[in-house]
């Protein structure tokens, strides 16, 4: 016996082991392990471990006996594999064998031996002596789960470790699975369950002599299926009802053994009139055919296709249950057609001759419907699940299907028509499974010849007609052949790239001029799809005729080849809407566009088709933002920016506010995009071009709104002389505002706004600002530049806040400073943030809600400090005018002390005031109910007054106040409501003879809310 | 694509029953209008469908700038208590036939989940509205309806349905007549009569279980 | 001549279907399923008294007072009849007391739409959307009620009943297109007479207040108003009636209700809104004397009333507004 590890320290760890089991199991554990590593490090041996325990294993009392061997299993389970040696090994099996007789200890016992039998000693010649006892004497009925999970693991560490030596020892083999077949009946826990399924499946895949215990093997199995299983919470082994389905699914499907029983069982199955038991039945059915393979479909097929043909013809409006109810999650219709597929690959792998034997077999049966008409989509799907399954069945089915098809296709009258194209959408869909291989260009195998090919000409009249010649009042019928034309363009191989181009064709013809939404929805997929596959061709052909069309003339509606007029709106439309992240399409419609602009620009009396022009070449950029890569972005530069700019200055764009606006908008984009290298360069170019060439700065000019535009897209850390520019800038306003139209004034206070946001210090605008001035030109200049400042929250904004603030309570001034609060907070485009770009200029994320939460407790006291209800409107407009721009979420959490100014604010004699309190009294209705509950019985009132006719009531006063008044129904407790729903009824009667339809609309559809509140549904 | 599809002849698809063009009006609500600036609008929505597009926001902006320019120095009484009649600027959309059918269109069938639109019970040509524009003297609706088969015994409780919809949803001034169109129902008198009967469609509306089929119907409405 | 507006009175949340006044009193019967009492003595139109609104489950039909007492009867769409009345020793001036509930009559099987008191107080007629007309005989307190007869001649709904203003002569008017007359025929009460000639339901219908001549006017859905005369008793003790004239077509829709005053005038009422007062300038021959366009505003009228407060007549309609208008006729 080796000092360092005495008798008394063992007997001190085993004893505290033992005290630990069930109080400490981490404790009990950590002790083993020490004294597991004791043993393997030889320090202890085995022997004297067991005699150390001897007394208690003996115990009378059962809880001693479990709690030691539950000791000496652990540290067995904690033994390196090889440390045991034969006789250690055969001692301490014996030993464990012997304890069969404890029942109490039943669960340690097979614990110890789940680990035994991994040791490297144990070997082949000792399994059955494992085996015997569980077989025998081991009742798996008289035990808890916990325990038989146990008897499992041995089994499955024996069939791991001696698979190969069970295989050729029969009677251990046998032996086993009958060992495995008494202990696995009748169980029912999952986590049992799940293990025994898996031995079963490796029994029925690995061993031998399966067909004599095959019956036995799959009752242990069927008799569980279809199973389910709800976890229970905070289940320890997080074991779901997929994982139990999936490992029966697979058990089932394991061995070619299981054969006819498993098909005979299954079809039973199928007339479940559950749609979950009938899917589980359905996806091991395919499990099941694809594992056993060929032979086994040629014996079976007949009953399962009778059984698959009775669910998929019974199947009530076929595919639509999906379409429809979007969370169907068993789609048993396509289920049942992939096993159709899949018996079709078995049986041509085995054999072409059982594959022509089932096809034909199916085609007699369905081609009377074709003649009758009856069940015809099914029918189709059907063959078509057949053709998809490769090349030899495609073809083989479209010979015998497209004669069907193609034989009278003359005078079909409209249904007729709508049914065959429906019909021939399904092997559309199985061509493209078949052949998709072929697509990908990488290895651009042809595509082998095929069936469908020959009647592409056919296929081609029979759609252009049905898109051509029908009348526009068949949409259903145009809807269908444009979405099948589509189909045809996503064929890999089938079109020639004249067939795309006509097709193309078709489609631009029709998006043109078809007014229907569906019509125009498909062509525009059409479109989009077609492009994927050949950009080209949208861009020649659709791109350069649409382009064509705006270039002929100006605003007068443009004529297309069939002499019908197409507006020159629904041209631009389609072009936004079919250009969405196409590249290519993305740069030629832009460069199309500002050529036509170009052109357009000299005459006056086009201002109107450039407004058009501009501000479709605005969205173009706009909408496609991850194409103006940077290398685009100086391509479009090269190609367009001088000529525009040109063209700015020409009488239809620089006269005219918008166009001049949207132009310079333009500009931005151009440059916000481009490579951030050349930015210095570019920015002093146009420095120069504006400063000293055209001296914007100097005199006012309206082209100085594309000058701040500009300098709100360069890098904010070039170099500028921002003091400077903003000393100019702010004299010009202070000396010329007189000579400023509106426009300008708005242009340079924009510049100011940006000046002060990139490229000025806090001192240099402070130097250039003087706060005693309450002129109304320098209120302005104050409030745009302290707007640039806010914006990148810089504390001398608030300096300037608080002036505004005071200013409130001055009778004179207060109305107007009143009126720029909604500076602060607006949002201008010039100074917006665009994704992935952050160096263009200084927005905070949360300037908002810094400026919101520093000014409007200000506000508020200032409110409450006056009695003057003339300067407490001033507040209130103040206020309103922040809320306007304001995200709710922002402001919800001042809500509480706003509420009572709202209240008055909804009443004052101003519109927009009104608007933006009840809107956000409407956010907080939605997001805060219960801040408002408490307020219905004064709100209710004013929100009535609110729905009529007053001069200040205008029309989004009186649609928000009913709108509120609706949401009360959703989100105010009943209690509180019921006694106003009379009220409210006749109350809002009067809105509905409001002026303007959509109050009209609203009021009923509140009144409706408010007819059924409290209203018993009825079933 | 079987949403396209409706290989049932007698049941209209939902989005071809007659409807309001877009109702551009709606969008077009700051004082900041001229008329130029509302056919601009009017053009921007057709090309791109919608208020919220960015270059919308920015016209929206110009223009609502240049007004606040405007009207900058101008101090507005916001506090005088007076209120006058709505100014005439707002110009009226008048009660018509389609707005009438788009009331009624979506009420549902008593047994099949469908649009009374879409079983065409109710069709626009079938509905007149004469308006008088003076809003102190009476004006009439006649809705004709065609029940889906001529002994359709349901005809009654969808007349209801559509009449106790028409009154919770026109103005008071309005006398409503709702008939069976000629010749398709077996009984087309009784029925009219009943429909026509305020006294007897009042008596209906006090009988729960009534009430409860007809707001059932009328829960699809939109 | 015209019609001048005295007083409109917001009385009801929901229709006004009838009113009746006796004894300086008016009452109001409501959709909303109040009974009104309004003081119409000296022209004062203060609202005294609101009856106990939880004794109907649904809408009040129609009212009449018992003469020369204030007990007064209520029918309601809840199929029952409700019975109001007061002490009688104790009169209006040593204090108002309160109206109480003296007796609910049920038999009826659905809506009770009519309910009348003969001149004498002996009988209580009633009709309803079950066709029939119930004749009952009230004891002196008005608290005991025995149904005399059940007349089940109509074919459809009854609308309303009245009663002559001196004889025990009964009218229903129906949505079966016609008027009846029942009268007492030794102990049981039978059918005198069947009004035929409206083309639409008959709303209502009044007897003239003249011991002279035996008439009755009807009003229809058909627009018509119509004056009926009796001529004499066939041999059978048929009582033969005729049609004596159709008067000057005014309304554009629904006439709902008529009343015939004491010198003689006919006001009529109706869907249109309008009021139309008619006279007699030759026997059998009427014209328009007034007409009161949109009368409640653009609400219908459901009933009118003649009635005398003092030496004043007044004309009292009542509308889908809730509305109780109190009018003044020159003649």
């Amino acid at each position: 016996m080796s000092h360092s590890y005495s008798s008394q320290n063992l007997r001190a760890d085993v004893v505290s082991i033992i005290a630990n089991v069930e109080s400490d199991e981490a404790k009990a554990l950590e002790l083993s392990k020490k004294v597991a590593l004791k043993v393997s490090e030889g320090q202890l041996k085995l022997v004297e471990l067991v005699i150390c325990l001897r007394e208690y294993i003996t115990s009378p009392e059962q809880i001693e006996r479990q709690h030691a061997l539950h000791c000496l299993s652990t540290i067995l389970g904690e033994l390196p594999k090889h440390t045991l040696l034969k006789n250690d090994v055969s001692v301490i099996l014996d030993f464990y064998l012997g304890k069969f007789d404890d029942i109490y200890c039943m669960k340690e016992t097979l614990y110890g031996l789940s680990h035994i039998v991994n040791m490297k000693c144990f070997y082949s010649n000792q399994v059955s002596s494992v085996l015997k006892p569980l077989k025998d004497d081991y009742q798996s009925t008289q035990y808890l789960a916990a325990t038989r999970y146990y008897a499992f693991l041995v089994l499955q560490h024996l069939l791991e470790k001696f698979r190969e030596s069970m295989s050729t020892n029969l009677p251990l083999n046998n032996l086993f699975i009958e060992t495995f077949l008494s202990i696995a009946g009748g169980e029912k826990d999952p986590r049992n369950l799940l293990i025994s399924f898996h031995l079963n499946s490796a029994i029925s895949s690995a061993l031998e002599n399966i067909s004599q215990y095959k019956e036995d093997l799959f009752d242990t199995l069927f008799c569980y299926f279809p199973i389910t299983f709800k976890p229970p919470k905070n289940d320890p082994y997080r074991i779901t009802n997929i994982d139990l389905k999936v490992a029966l699914r697979s058990a089932i499907s394991a061995s070619p053994y299981f054969e006819e029983d498993a098909f005979g069982n299954l079809i039973d199955k199928m007339t479940a009139s559950s749609p979950s038991v009938k899917n589980d039945t359905l996806l091991t059915m395919k499990a099941c055919i694809e594992r056993f393979g060929g032979e086994a479909c040629i014996k079976n097929w007949v009953p399962i296709w009778n059984a698959l043909k009775f669910e998929i013809m019974n199947n009530v409006d076929a595919d639509e249950s999906v379409t429809e109810s979007n969370e169907p999650e068993f789609n048993n219709y396509e289920e049942s057609l992939r096993i159709i597929t899949s018996i079709s690959a078995q049986l041509l792998n085995l054999k072409e001759g059982a594959f022509d034997k089932f096809q034909s077999h199916i085609f007699d049966e369905l081609e009377p419907n074709f003649k009758y008409e009856k069940d015809l989509k099914q029918s189709s799907a059907i063959l078509a699940a057949v053709a998809r399954t490769n090349v030899t069945s495609f073809n083989k089915v479209m010979d015998d299907v497209l004669k069907l098809f193609f034989d009278n296709v003359s005078d079909l009258d409209v249904n007729k028509l709508k049914l065959l194209i429906l019909n021939l959408s399904f092997f559309f869909d199985a061509y493209i499974e078949v052949f998709s291989p072929y697509s990908n260009k990488a290895q651009n195998k042809a595509v082998p010849d095929n069936k469908l090919a020959q009647y592409k000409d056919q296929i081609l009249m029979i759609l252009s007609k049905s898109l051509k010649g029908s009348s526009k009042s068949e949409v259903s019928l145009r809807t269908l052949s444009v979405v099948q034309l589509t189909k045809l363009v996503k064929m890999p191989g089938f079109l020639s790239g004249e067939e795309v181009s006509l097709i193309v064709q078709y489609l631009t013809e029709t998006i043109l001029t078809d007014d229907n939404k569906n019509v125009y929805f498909a062509c525009l997929e059409g479109l989009k799809v077609t492009s994927d596959v050949s950009e080209n061709s949208v861009v020649e052909i659709s791109l350069n005729q649409m382009l064509k069309h705006l270039e002929k003339e100006g605003t007068h509606t443009v004529v297309l080849g069939e002499e019908e007029a197409v507006p020159v709106e629904r041209i631009l439309k389609v072009i936004l809407d079919f250009t969405t992240s196409r590249h290519k399409l993305v740069v030629e419609s832009i460069i199309g566009i500002s050529n036509i602009i170009c052109h357009f620009s000299k005459y006056v009396e086009e201002k109107e088709y450039c407004f058009m022009l501009v501000s479709c070449l605005y969205s173009l950029f706009d909408n496609n933002q991850e194409v103006l890569t940077n290398d685009v972005a100086s391509h479009l530069k090269k190609s367009i920016e001088t000529e525009l700019l040109a063209s700015s200055k020409n009488v239809a764009i620089y006269s005219d506010d918008h166009n001049l606006h949207l132009i310079s908008a333009v500009f931005y984009f151009l440059n916000v995009n481009a490579p951030q290298a050349n930015h210095q360069i570019e920015l002093d170019r146009f420095l120069v071009l504006f400063t000293e060439d055209t001296k914007v700065l100097k005199s006012p000019a309206r082209s100085v709104i594309i000058f701040a535009k500009l300098l709100s897209a360069f890098d904010k850390a070039c170099k500028i002389p921002g003091g400077l520019l903003l000393n100019e800038s702010i004299r010009l306003l202070k000396v010329q505002h007189e000579k400023c139209s509106e426009f300008e004034k708005l242009a340079y206070l924009e510049l100011l706004a940006v000046l002060s946001n990139k490229w000025c210090t806090e001192d240099n605008v402070n130097a250039n600002l003087d706060i005693s001035n309450t002129a109304l030109i320098d209120l302005e200049i104050e409030a745009w530049c302290t707007k640039g400042l806010a914006m990148k929250n810089s504390k001398l904004a608030e300096t300037y806040t608080d002036k505004f603030v005071k200013l409130l309570g001055d009778a004179d001034i207060g109305p107007a400073s009143a009126k720029l609060f909604g500076v602060f907070v607006m949002d201008i485009p010039t100074l917006d943030r665009i994704k992935g770009i952050s160096w263009n200029n200084n927005v905070r994320l949360l300037y908002k809600q810094k400026l919101f939460s520093d000014v409007a407790p200000k506000l508020v006291s200032g409110y409450s400090a006056t009695s003057d209800m003339s300067l407490k409107a001033n507040y209130l407009l103040a206020l309103s005018l922040l809320l306007k721009n304001t995200p709710n979420k922002i402001t919800i959490n001042y809500i509480p002390n706003l509420l009572s100014l709202l209240l008055q604010a909804v009443q004052l004699n101003n519109s927009d005031v009104r608007v933006s309190a009840l809107t956000t009294i409407r956010g907080t209705v939605n997001q805060a109910s219960q801040l408002i509950t408490e307020h219905i019985h004064s709100l209710i009132p004013l929100l009535m007054r609110l729905t009529n006719p007053d001069k200040h009531n205008a029309y989004l006063v009186r649609l928000t106040a009913l709108e509120i008044l609706r949401d009360f129904t959703d989100h105010v407790p009943l209690n509180y409501l019921l006694p106003y729903k009379d009220d409210i009824i006749k109350g809002l009667a009067v809105a509905l003879d409001d002026k303007k339809r959509r109050v009209r609309k609203t009021c009923i559809d509140t009144r409706q809310a408010y007819f059924e509140l409290g209203q018993v549904p009825f079933e | 694509m079987s949403e396209f599809i409706n290989e049932n002849p007698d049941i209209l698809d939902e989005n071809l029953l007659p409807s309001r063009k877009e109702e551009e009006g709606d969008a077009f609500q700051d004082e900041a209008l001229n008329t130029v600036n509302l056919l601009r609008r009017k053009r921007l929505l057709k090309i791109h469908q919608t208020t919220a597009c960015k270059v919308y926001r920015n016209v929206e902006l110009i223009d609502r700038l240049k007004a606040q320019e405007m009207a900058l120095d101008q101090v507005p009484d916001l506090t005088a208590s007076e209120t006058e009649e709505s100014d005439e600027g707002e110009p009226e959309d008048p009660i018509d036939a389609q707005e009438i059918y788009d009331m009624i269109a979506h009420i549902s069938d008593p047994e099949h989940p469908l649009t009374l639109g879409q079983l065409a019970v109710v069709n626009l040509p079938d509905i007149e509205v004469s308006e008088s524009n003076d809003k102190s003297k009476i004006s009439e609706v006649l809705v004709k309806i065609t029940p889906t088969i001529t002994h359709c015994s349901l005809a009654t409780l969808i007349g209801l349905g559509i009449r106790v919809r028409l009154e919770r949803s026109l103005p008071s001034r309005y006398r409503i007549t709702i008939l069976l169109k000629e010749g398709s129902h077996q009984s087309e008198n009784q029925v009219n009569k009943q429909l026509n009967d305020k006294e007897r469609v009042a008596a209906a509306c006090e009988n729960d279980q009534l009430l409860g089929v007809v707001s059932k119907m009328l829960s699809t409405c939109k | 001549m015209s019609i001048k507006l005295l007083k409109s009175l917001k009385l009801h949340k929901d229709k006004l279907w009838s009113v009746d006044c006796s004894k300086g009193l008016m009452a109001t019967a409501s959709s909303d399923r109040k009974i009104k009492l309004v003081n119409l003595k000296n022209l004062d139109f203060q609202l005294v008294e609101e009856l106990d609104d939880s004794t109907h489950k649904k809408s009040v039909r129609s009212v009449s007072f018992r003469p020369h007492s204030s007990i007064l009867a209520a029918g309601s769409f809840d199929s029952t009849i409700s019975i109001w009345g007061k002490d009688e020793e104790a009169s209006i001036e040593d204090g108002y007391q309160e109206t109480e509930l003296l007796a609910i009559i049920e038999g009826h099987e659905n809506e009770v739409k009519g309910v009348a008191w003969s001149h004498s107080g002996y009988f209580l007629a009633s009709c309803s959307r079950d066709k029939s007309v119930w004749i009952w005989e009230a004891d002196e307190m008005g608290e005991e009620y025995e149904c005399l007869s059940v007349l089940q001649e109509h074919s459809q709904d009854v609308k309303h009943v009245v009663w002559h203003p001196a004889m025990h002569l009964l009218a229903s008017s129906s949505y079966d297109d016609t008027v009846r007359l029942w009268k007492e025929d030794a102990d049981d009460w039978e059918c005198a007479a069947v009004l035929n000639g409206h083309e639409g339901t008959v709303w209502c219908s009044d007897f003239e207040k003249s011991e002279s001549s035996l008439r009755l006017v009807s009003c229809s859905d058909d627009t018509t108003v119509r004056v009926w005369k009796y001529e004499e008793e066939d041999e059978n003790g048929e009582d033969i009636w005729t049609l004596e004239s159709v008067l000057p077509s005014v309304h554009s829709r629904a006439v709902y209700a008529v009343s015939w005053s004491p010198d003689g005038y006919i006001a009529s009422v109706g869907s249109d809104g309008q009021i139309v007062i008619y006279t007699e300038d030759e026997s059998g021959k009427w014209k328009v004397i007034a007409k009161q366009h949109e009368a409640h505003s653009v609400f219908e009228i459901n009933t009118v009333q003649w009635t005398r407060v003092g030496d004043t007549n007044l004309l009292i309609t009542g509308g889908d507004d809730g509305c109780a208008n109190i009018w003044f006729f020159i003649p």
